[in-house]
């Protein structure tokens, strides 16, 4: 009877032990995996956060594209911009070589008047010359290196002098013009009316000679408008 | 004697399974059900050893063989795609409350009987 209480006594003992150890292992491999190890997740778990996962990407994905055409329009603007900087540019360039404010080259005419002791160039005659260039089409006109502009005056001191944009020119007076070479020619040759037929008939000194290379100057003072405005439309 | 074994057991079961390696999460399913079925055997064990019809072949065999089989069967489920393992929990668990049943049933009647005798004793000792 003693006997086989022991045999029972060690048989639970062993048993008892077994139970117990299996019981805690699996405890603690229920509470470390319930720190979401992806290994160790079950099927559906994982179908559930692929799920998650993927409408997050789907959303930063939605994001991404917007942001992308966002960029796109901002390097068409950035494109625009240059592009409409660029045609003021332009502009700019145009209206200074239209004002006269850049040195300009082209096609043209040279024409030279010289004064002889009976006959002296007035600046009404070189007005009425710098008015058959512009009637001829002359874009860039110059006396003696100074730039006609629209506010460029001839005025005469004296039989010897004239003064153009306010500085002091003599004979021999270098007119310089570019524009198109044949409507010189034919304007100011022009059969006993031009301007070098009708001089040379009167006994003035004038030589003209047609160029495909006429440098002219830049205007080289400052242009300021003291009183004019602009009047602006309403 | 049996008791301290058991107490004995316990104790150094539980510091046996605080240090001893963990398995890994797949397997563990399969852990959780052998130790369904082997609580079974043990609440069967008590049940019957209450009863004076404790067997120790019975016991260990129940005790192993149908941790054993839980496993297998529960095994055979994962591979069938059939959750048997359900059935196996629901199953031993049943037994286990019925074996829970005769244990307080068994302690129960002690206790009545105990109150019944104390009681005669009294009316025996008024007379």
């Amino acid at each position: 009877m003693e006997k086989g209480k022991i045999t029972i006594s060690i048989v639970v003992f062993f048993i008892s032990i077994m139970l117990v150890s299996l019981m805690f292992i699996q405890f603690r491999t229920v509470e470390e995996t319930n720190s979401l190890g992806i290994e160790d997740m079950r099927e559906d778990e994982l179908r559930q956060e692929m799920l998650l996962w993927k409408a997050q990407y789907n959303d930063v994905d939605q994001k991404l594209q917007a942001n992308k055409e966002k960029i796109d329009e901002y390097t068409n603007m950035i494109q625009n911009n240059q592009q409409s900087s660029e045609l003021l540019d332009k502009e700019l360039q145009e209206y200074n070589m239209l004002v006269g404010k850049t040195n300009v080259m082209g096609e043209g005419v040279e024409l030279t008047l010289t004064d002889d002791e009976f006959l002296s160039y007035s600046a009404s005659n070189l007005i009425s010359l710098v008015n058959e260039l512009k009637y001829a089409g002359a874009e860039a006109i110059s006396i003696n290196g100074q730039r006609i502009i629209n506010s460029t005056d001839i005025v005469s001191i004296n039989s010897r002098y004239i003064l153009i944009n306010g500085e002091r020119v003599a004979s021999p007076y270098t007119v310089k013009a570019i524009g198109n070479r044949n409507d010189f020619n034919t304007i100011l040759n022009f059969p006993n009316e031009g301007y070098v037929p009708s001089y040379q008939k009167r006994g003035y000194k004038i030589d003209m000679s047609l160029k495909s290379d006429i440098r002219i100057e830049a205007y080289n003072k400052e242009i300021t408008l003291k009183y004019v405005q602009e009047k602006k439309e309403e | 004697m049996i008791f301290i074994a058991i107490i004995l057991g316990c104790v150094i079961g539980a510091v046996v399974g605080n240090y001893a390696p963990l398995i890994s999460y797949t397997y563990s399913g399969y852990l959780a059900i052998a130790i369904i079925a082997a609580l079974d055997s043990v609440f069967g064990g008590i049940n019957q050893s209450l009863q004076k019809k404790f067997d120790m072949a019975i016991f260990l065999s129940g005790f192993f063989g149908n941790a054993i089989l839980a496993i297998l069967l529960a095994y055979l489920g994962q591979r069938l795609n059939v959750d048997i393992y359900l059935v196996a929990i629901f199953v031993f668990v049943t037994r286990m409350f019925n074996n829970l049943a005769g244990i307080r049933r068994y302690y129960l009647e002690k206790i009545r009987e105990k109150t019944h005798k104390k009681s005669e004793e009294r009316v025996n000792s008024t007379k």
